[in-house]
């Protein structure tokens, strides 16, 4: 073998060396870019909601205590939380306007009644010229009545000697065999009499009946001893004054003071020293006595899973300082715009106080679902469409490929973990792209990881 | 008169010589053309081959040296194209075997035409050059319909088995053996050598240049075949280099370049390896014949 072919051989040797280490490089980095999946089987699952929240105690039922707007506070002996005892001081009023609202709301009182005394003679004489009417139309009546009843009788007359000629008039005719022109002449007048009375009598009826609408209206009012809307008014002021005043007489002999009527827990406070009474309820307190809620404000979409009656766990420490768990049921639920608020009712026994913290917690379950994915595996595109990864193995160039395809789907539920999904390509058994170490894509080949 | 001769000589080789390298440098040209194709950048690629690569109206305008010369291409074929290398390896394990093959099979039948004398030789050997004669395209449908039988199809065996019982190089090797005088087989025979040791120490070597042209032919057609494995290969996995080529889209054309030139160096190797071989054994074959 010449020399020179034995440096052809070797070159050729060398390209196919370099050949086999670039093969390797290339594979190398080829492997390297693909990316990296897990593939797990989908599940059948029920989807569990964990619901949780911290929630506080709130009275089960409000009470107010209420003082006479307007007033000056001057002192407030208790602050919201702070439980009272019945007859316990809760705050004072200052005693300098106290006696000027008095004397301002008598000097009112009697005035108010002054003007309802005004407002009754008034009515007295009023009455009278009522009665008086009545009896003006009762005469107007009486009157109207004997000229129909006239009339009639003039109509009667009137038929009677008509039917008289008529008959005296058939009799000369029968008599004399005259002819029969005469009689229907009279029998003409005959007519034209009854017509003339039935027009009288209904004269009459027509009258009767105009005057006795007018007669019972007449009566309606002379009769009317009701109160009026301004005696009405009148009287609800007189009483009311009358109320305040003896409120304010009560406070006064009080000194100002203002007493818890009931034992309770204080639970809000809308006064302020220095600052006037309202209208509203100056504090707000629970009774020792009633029933405590927990209350919960939760995000609509755990709204969705919570219902009345559902079962929760309280957590929290008691009065004892003992840690408690308790199940207690959903009472009341209310939904608004983005959020809503559960409310669970809590008895003595439970030993928990207002304005206490409470850790709620509630898990639903729902229907077992036949594909159930965790929420990772489950990618949402562009439109708000919901997809998942699976693995398609094709025939490639480098031999057989791992192609990813997207599978749309539906979401029937989820949770913050899982996702049940429904899809005509998926089925129990399926087995769907879990991870990936890479952004993947449609097409994109990937390298499967046990 | 001997020096009107050389004369005569001297103005013959002025006219020969310069067609001889515009032959040669026509020949040349696309190895040049794929050479600066595969260094040009694909942006100088889309300004001077708009015309070409977008089919749109105009003029391509080509340079031999590249105004931005790139190793980029090679770069991506070697260490970013796995695919390619698959194929490529493809194409070595197939030649590699039918060349084996051949030798294995190809050289024993030439011999056997060659040294032995029996009832139906040349109706034979007729048929086997009829065969030779026939395109693919006329034996492909029996070649599928055997394979298929075989379950073949879809195998690297599918194009390599064919190709391994081919009537072309027993043709070739068979003008190698028939050029060894005959005096000396006798010789050999009556020195007490039998027919294997005749065919080992006396006819292989002797015909070796016959075999290694016959077999560089083999390569040749081997590392070039396209339909045979378009056929009876689907998996692209399973495709040689030859079928890559096509695959390149015409946008990449450097790419393309560069894929063509290493596709060429094996056969430039295998025919520098093999050049004596191949003029001896054409000019053996050529003067027998």
């Amino acid at each position: 073998m010449s020399k020179e072919r034995k440096k052809v051989i070797y070159g050729f040797s060398m390209f196919l060396a370099f050949m086999a280490v670039c093969t390797l490089i290339a594979k190398g980095i080829y492997t390297s870019g693909l990316a990296r999946v897990t593939m797990g089987k989908v599940q059948s699952l029920n989807i569990s909601h964990k619901i949780t929240g911290l929630g506080s105690v709130v009275a089960g039922q409000e009470y107010g205590v209420y003082v006479i707007e307007g007033l000056r506070v001057h002192t407030i002996f208790v602050k919201v939380g702070d439980s009272v005892k019945a007859g316990e001081a809760l705050f004072q009023v200052k005693e300098e306007d106290l006696e000027q609202m008095l004397s301002e709301k008598e000097q009112l009182l009697k005035q108010i009644k002054a003007q309802l005394t005004d407002y009754n003679i008034g009515q007295q004489k009023e009455k009278g010229n009522r009665q008086k009417q009545v009896t003006r139309i009762q005469q107007d009546y009486d009157s109207l009545i004997r000229e129909q009843d006239i009339q009639i009788k003039q109509r009667q007359i009137e038929l009677e000697i008509a039917k008289q000629n008529l008959k005296r008039q058939e009799e000369l005719a029968s008599v004399s065999g005259g002819n029969g022109a005469n009689t229907d002449m009279y029998q003409l007048a005959v007519n034209q009499a009854t017509i003339a009375l039935e027009a009288a009598i209904l004269n009459k009826e027509e009258a009767v009946k105009n005057w006795s609408r007018s007669m019972e209206d007449a009566k309606n009012e002379a009769e009317w001893n009701g109160e009026t809307a301004q005696r009405i008014n009148l009287n609800q002021q007189i009483t009311q004054l009358e109320e305040e005043c003896e409120e304010l007489r009560e406070l006064r002999q009080a000194e100002g003071i203002v007493y818890a009527k009931e034992a309770g827990t204080i639970i809000s406070s809308q006064i302020l020293i220095g600052e006037r009474t309202m209208d509203t309820a100056c504090m707000l307190y629970a009774k020792e006595s009633d029933k405590v809620m927990v209350e919960v404000t939760l995000t609509s979409q755990d709204m969705e899973f919570i219902s009345i009656g559902d079962i929760v766990t309280l957590s929290y420490k008691s009065r004892d300082g003992e840690s408690k768990h308790i199940e207690a049921p959903v009472d009341f639920i209310e939904n608004y715009q983005d959020f809503g608020v559960a409310r669970f009712l809590l008895s003595e026994a439970d030993k928990i106080s207002i304005g206490q913290l409470v850790d709620v917690e509630y898990v639903s379950k729902s229907e077992l679902y036949s594909i159930v994915i965790p929420k990772y595996a489950l990618h949402k595109g562009e439109m708000g469409d919901f997809y998942v990864y699976v693995v398609e193995e094709q025939e490639g160039i480098l031999g057989m490929e791992n192609r990813i395809r997207e599978t749309m789907v539906t979401v029937l539920e989820e949770n913050y973990q899982f996702a049940a999904i429904q899809s005509e390509f998926l089925t129990k058994d399926s087995v769907i792209v879990m991870n990936s170490n890479k952004d993947i894509t449609e097409n994109d080949i990937v390298r499967i990881v046990e | 008169m001997r020096q009107q001769k050389g004369k005569r000589k001297y103005l013959l080789r002025l006219l020969v010589y310069p067609i001889i390298v515009l032959l040669g440098v026509c020949f040349i040209l696309p190895i040049i053309f794929l050479l600066s194709g595969s260094i040009t950048d694909n942006i100088e690629w889309q300004e001077r081959m708009t015309a070409l690569l977008m089919d749109t109206k105009g003029y391509i305008e080509w340079r031999w040296i590249p105004d931005y010369p790139t190793g980029e291409h090679f770069k991506r074929l070697l260490f970013y194209t796995p695919a390619f290398m698959k194929l490529f390896w493809n194409s070595i394990k197939i030649v590699g075997l039918i060349l084996v093959g051949q030798l294995l099979v190809g050289v024993p039948g030439a011999w056997g035409f060659t040294a032995f004398r029996f009832r139906g030789r040349q109706m034979l050997f007729t048929l086997y050059i009829i065969l030779m004669l026939l395109p693919f395209q006329v034996t492909m449908l029996s070649k599928y319909l055997v394979l298929k039988e075989f379950t073949l199809i879809n195998t690297h065996a599918a194009v390599i088995l064919p190709a391994v019982f081919s009537t072309f190089p027993v043709f070739l090797m068979y003008r190698s053996f028939t050029a060894i005088p005959k005096e000396l087989l006798e010789a050999a025979r009556i020195d007490g050598a039998g027919e294997i040791k005749t065919f080992l120490f006396v006819g292989l070597p002797l015909a070796q240049g016959g075999i290694m042209a016959a077999m560089v032919v083999s390569f040749l057609e081997a590392w070039n075949m396209i339909e045979e494995p378009l056929a009876f290969l689907q998996d692209k996995a399973l495709w040689p280099l030859s079928l890559y080529l096509p695959e390149i889209d015409i946008a990449q054309a450097g790419f393309s370049c560069a894929a063509s030139l290493i596709t060429l160096i094996v056969s430039l190797f295998v025919f520098a390896i093999f050049r004596d071989s191949l003029e001896q054994g054409i000019l053996a074959s050529a003067l027998k014949g």
